[in-house]
């Protein structure tokens, strides 16, 4: 055997994986072959080297989004918002109802971290009244009361005083050579990071993916920000999050096909 | 609607919070060392907090294919490697502008006091040259620390094959690092 056929040995000397025959030749081997000797100590300090790779923990509202998008999969965040579901009784449904509840009262309320947030206006920043135009059949081009660049300083004006802008970014098409996405990245005081992305041009996304389009909006002085995603269904919907007084934007509040974003502005009013 | 329909409805619902309070565990369990992985494999913030995400909502929707409670690990970290691919393969026909990623996010990173942050790039700057099964195949024995017979069935293969395969990983990574970490110093 030559050394490169040797090299395959290392490798499972490493993973303990040779017999004691292998073993005892790549021994012999080794007590011969200085460069193999510098090969196994190479791999042994490399492969340390990745064991010592930084451990990072998931984001705390990860698991919220995880536990949020498996409720919204199930149909129970409708009913926790009184929208219709006509095939329960009304008997089962107040059963049904209940035990939720007792599920989303305590999620919700620990996404916020405080009591519901009365809609007030915020003191330091402009007030306005979402205004829906709903006429274009183009989720992307629909406007609201939007604040809208890719100048991190402009967007900041629309945002409560304690919520900062991390980044503007652009995802590049280099196939065909075109921005694809901008994406923003909104900070809360915790740290707490919200991603919105909004498609520029053809938006082509496969059922599963993230990418969707976000706006903030303001309503009554707060500040909403509402992004569509498409779900594993395959069906676009619009997401809604507000944030509370301290900032906070992870706070879910509902999710409904696109169709139905009138009624979900109508119901926040 | 029938009384028995009613208490259908009521029974289907408590299942659906059970199956609820069941993800909640498994997060609990498993969340920060899916979120690791991916990193390791990503190198974003961003993109492994997509892939845990998505690693849990599948594992969710598709909780009847775990046969066995045991391989829960090795299913949940075969979910989560197909997703890392997804996005590697996506990666080389999309790149982002600009993308600092910085080290001192929220997300709270533990080191061992060894790793500079400089090194942990050249890592990652080394593992991206391998190709995406090899790098996976590497990071799951090494930094994951899975036996080889637990590689081959997160990435469902052969034990042999994972032994080929780390073989041929261990020396690109080898010759890779060495390139990267001259590159450095000369730059």
């Amino acid at each position: 055997m030559d050394c490169a056929s040797y090299s395959q040995l290392i490798s499972r000397y490493l993973d303990d994986a040779l017999s004691e025959e292998e073993r005892s030749g790549l021994r012999l081997h080794l007590s011969q072959c200085s460069s193999c000797r510098i090969k196994l100590a190479r791999y042994r300090r490399l492969d340390e080297r990745l064991r010592q790779m930084p451990c990072a923990s998931a984001p705390p509202d990860c698991r919220w989004k995880v536990l949020d998008q498996a409720m919204s999969d199930q149909q129970e965040f409708r009913l926790a918002h009184r929208l219709p579901i006509a095939s329960l009784a009304m008997a089962s449904l107040a059963v049904a109802s209940l035990l939720i509840l007792s599920v989303m009262v305590p999620l919700v309320m620990g996404i916020a971290g405080a009591a519901p947030v009365d809609l007030v206006p915020h003191a330091g920043y402009a007030t306005t009244s979402a205004v829906v135009e709903p006429a274009s059949t183009d989720p992307a081009s629909r406007s609201l009361a939007v604040a809208e660049s890719s100048d991190t300083a402009a967007l900041a004006g629309y945002l409560p005083p304690a919520v900062s802008v991390e980044r503007v970014a652009l995802r590049w098409d280099e196939a065909e050579d075109r921005p694809e996405y901008v994406e923003v990245i909104f900070v809360a005081p915790r740290g707490t990071r919200v991603r919105l992305e909004r498609s520029v041009g053809q938006p082509q996304r496969a059922p599963d993916t993230h990418a969707g389009w976000g706006k903030a909006i303001l309503v009554h002085g707060q500040v909403w920000l509402y992004a569509s995603q498409t779900n594993s269904e395959g069906i676009q919907v619009v997401r809604l999050m507000r944030s509370s007084e301290r900032g906070d934007l992870t706070s879910l509040e509902a999710e409904a096909p696109v169709d139905e974003l009138v009624q979900f502005v109508d119901w926040l009013r | 609607m029938s009384e028995a329909t009613a208490s259908l409805a009521v029974s289907a619902e408590l299942t659906k919070i059970r199956r609820l309070e069941a993800l909640e565990q498994l997060y609990e369990q498993f969340s920060d060392r899916i979120y690791a992985h991916a990193y390791r494999l990503l190198g974003n913030h961003h993109d492994a907090e997509d892939v845990t995400q998505e690693t849990f909502l599948r594992a969710f929707r598709s909780v009847d294919q775990l046969r066995r409670e045991d391989r829960l690990a090795s299913w949940l970290y075969s979910i989560a490697s197909n997703l890392c691919l997804d996005h590697i393969r996506r990666r080389r026909r999309l790149w982002w502008l600009p993308l600092p990623e910085r080290e001192d996010s929220a997300v709270v990173t533990a080191t061992d006091g060894v790793s500079s942050v400089e090194d942990n790039d050249l890592v990652r700057r080394a593992l991206r040259v391998l190709s995406p099964k090899d790098a996976l195949c590497l990071v799951l024995r090494t930094a994951e620390g899975f036996s080889c017979s637990e590689v081959a069935e997160i990435m469902g293969c052969s034990e042999s094959a994972i032994w080929s395969r780390l073989a041929r990983a261990r020396a690109a990574f080898a010759e890779a690092y060495e390139r990267v970490a001259r590159d450095a110093e000369e730059s």
